[in-house]
């Protein structure tokens, strides 16, 4: 009997002996279990920190108003200075110039120079100052790119996933009863793309025209999207979960509730030979397509329950309201 | 505790009451992402998704829910897992595109036959293992399943390496019997 054999055949282990196993035998030491059940706490608490910092300086608007008004201030300041100096060293290098305000009219009888009373206004072209977060800056070549390929779009910035800088959300104009939506994330001096123009990025980008169809709603305390989405007149019915990652990806969850298969597969028999209903193993619960207990999936859903997401959250602008409300 | 008790202490000292949690589910849930990543990932990355997985149960619990802990944490588990396998097999390159030439060729060397003898016979070992009696099922377990080397199975079970190795060769013999005499074949 080889030893691999046996490895391989434990590691086949249905879900019952799993639970079996994890129920009933100790998978580390003690050591080891200390020394995990610290690092949750630290990552509990860098979280918290993290949430905490930016709630300071976002959530609260007694604090937002005094924030803003500093560095309202701060900057017109800095302006002043900026201006200063420079219509000072300008004013130094343009000494003696001929084109300077002259206001002297000398007239004589015989020969004279006549110099006629000018004003002359001289306006300084000064340079904007780049006041522009980095983000913007990338975000803006995007909504240019993507105003030239579909006109029409809506444009919003949001934190999602509460790091302080806000993600780029995109909906392009669609015939159908939700648009495309293109979602792009800013981190270390890059734009990441999470979704681009999808459909509630499900199986297929293909909808069926007449279902009922909901916006995507985003978590206001926490880093997660929120959609659900019914198929086939809601006999199969879905409740997506995003996050964004470190990674700079999207993880998903997706609830399914199946209620009525045979009355589906009836009624649309083409699903059968279709591989992206191939999960589909009779009436009942699943999550990330796999089958699962309705205990597991209200488990689930409880925890993440829907009406703590918020519709409101998201402020679209067309293209043009998008540009004047950013800062120059 | 009960997952009642575990409820109102997260609701009356939430500190006592996470770390409640987390020792009756430890072993839970670190089996479970062990089985979804141990041909995938190391150690270090199942103790992250492991972290992963708590750090979100304690972030997203809610006190007041009077459904079951152990199916939720257990769900949390299994799916933070599952997204963790697909960051390393990417990071691996183990994908490949749709678009790519080489996709046509590939075909599932599932064989269903194979999968349900492999299955009769997981549950006739698990049997076996089972009838060793402990230590010695504890020790095939943690050997077998959670590749534990002798000295991490002599922390657990409190006993010395050498007699580790010694009871594994014992119980291995005695599992060729037992297999043996259930017409179990290799």
């Amino acid at each position: 009997m080889n030893q691999k054999h046996i490895e391989k055949l434990l590691h086949f282990v249905d879900e019952q002996t799993l639970k079996q196993i994890a129920e009933n035998y100790e998978v580390t030491d003690s050591k080891t279990k200390e020394k995990i059940y610290q690092k949750i706490c630290e990552k509990k608490r860098a979280m918290h920190q993290e949430s905490e910092t930016i709630s300071e300086t976002y959530h609260t608007p007694y604090v937002k108003f005094v924030s803003c008004t500093k560095t309202f201030g701060i900057a017109t300041v800095c302006m002043l200075i900026t201006v200063g100096t420079i219509g000072g060293i300008w004013k130094l290098t343009r000494i003696g110039s001929p084109s300077e305000n002259v206001n002297s009219i000398i007239e004589s009888n015989t020969d004279t120079l006549s110099l006629t009373q000018t004003e002359t206004t001289t306006t300084t072209q000064l340079e904007p100052i780049a006041t522009r977060p980095a983000y913007l800056t990338a975000y803006l070549e995007i909504c240019e790119q993507n105003e030239k390929d579909f006109n029409n779009s809506i444009y919003c910035l949001y934190d999602i996933d509460k790091d302080g800088t806000p993600e780029l959300i995109i909906e392009a104009p669609s015939a159908y009863t939700t648009s495309p939506t293109s979602l792009y994330t800013y981190a270390d001096n890059q734009v990441y793309v999470l979704m681009d123009k999808c459909f509630f990025d499900m199986r297929s980008q293909y909808m069926i025209h007449g279902d009922h169809l909901l916006g995507y709603l985003i978590h206001p305390d926490n880093n997660s999207i929120y959609y659900n989405i019914g198929e086939y007149s809601g006999l199969i019915y879905h409740y997506v979960y995003q996050t964004i990652t470190p990674q700079h990806t999207l993880e998903k969850v997706v609830l399914t509730r199946v209620t009525d298969v045979d009355t589906l597969f009836k009624e649309y028999p083409y699903l059968k030979e279709d591989d992206s209903y191939n999960y589909i193993n009779g009436n009942g619960y699943y999550i990330n397509y796999e089958k699962t207990t309705e205990e597991e999936y209200n488990a689930f859903y409880s925890a993440h329950n829907p009406e703590t997401y918020s519709k409101n959250v998201l402020d679209y602008k067309s293209y043009s309201e998008f540009l004047e409300s950013l800062p120059e | 505790m009960t997952e009642q008790e575990i409820r109102c202490l997260l609701k009356e000292q939430p500190e006592k009451g996470e770390r409640e949690l987390f020792d009756i589910y430890y072993h839970y849930v670190y089996t479970i992402v062990y089985h979804k990543l141990c041909n995938i990932g190391s150690r270090e990355d199942i103790e992250e998704c492991v972290i992963d997985c708590f750090v979100e149960v304690f972030t997203h619990i809610n006190p007041d829910y009077d459904g079951s802990l152990k199916a939720y944490i257990g769900t949390v588990a299994k799916h933070k897992a599952i997204n963790a396998g697909k960051q390393l097999q990417a990071k691996a390159k183990r994908n490949i595109f749709l678009e790519e030439e080489k996709f046509c060729e590939l075909s599932s060397d599932e064989n269903i036959e194979d999968l349900t003898e492999q299955s009769e016979q997981t549950e006739i070992l698990m049997q076996c293992i089972s009838e060793l009696g402990e230590p010695d099922t504890t020790i095939m377990i943690q050997k077998f399943f959670y590749n534990h080397s002798a000295i991490e199975i002599s922390h657990i079970v409190k006993l010395n390496p050498v007699a580790i190795r010694v009871r594994c060769s014992r119980a291995l013999k005695r599992l060729k019997t037992m297999l043996l005499a259930r017409n179990f074949t290799f």
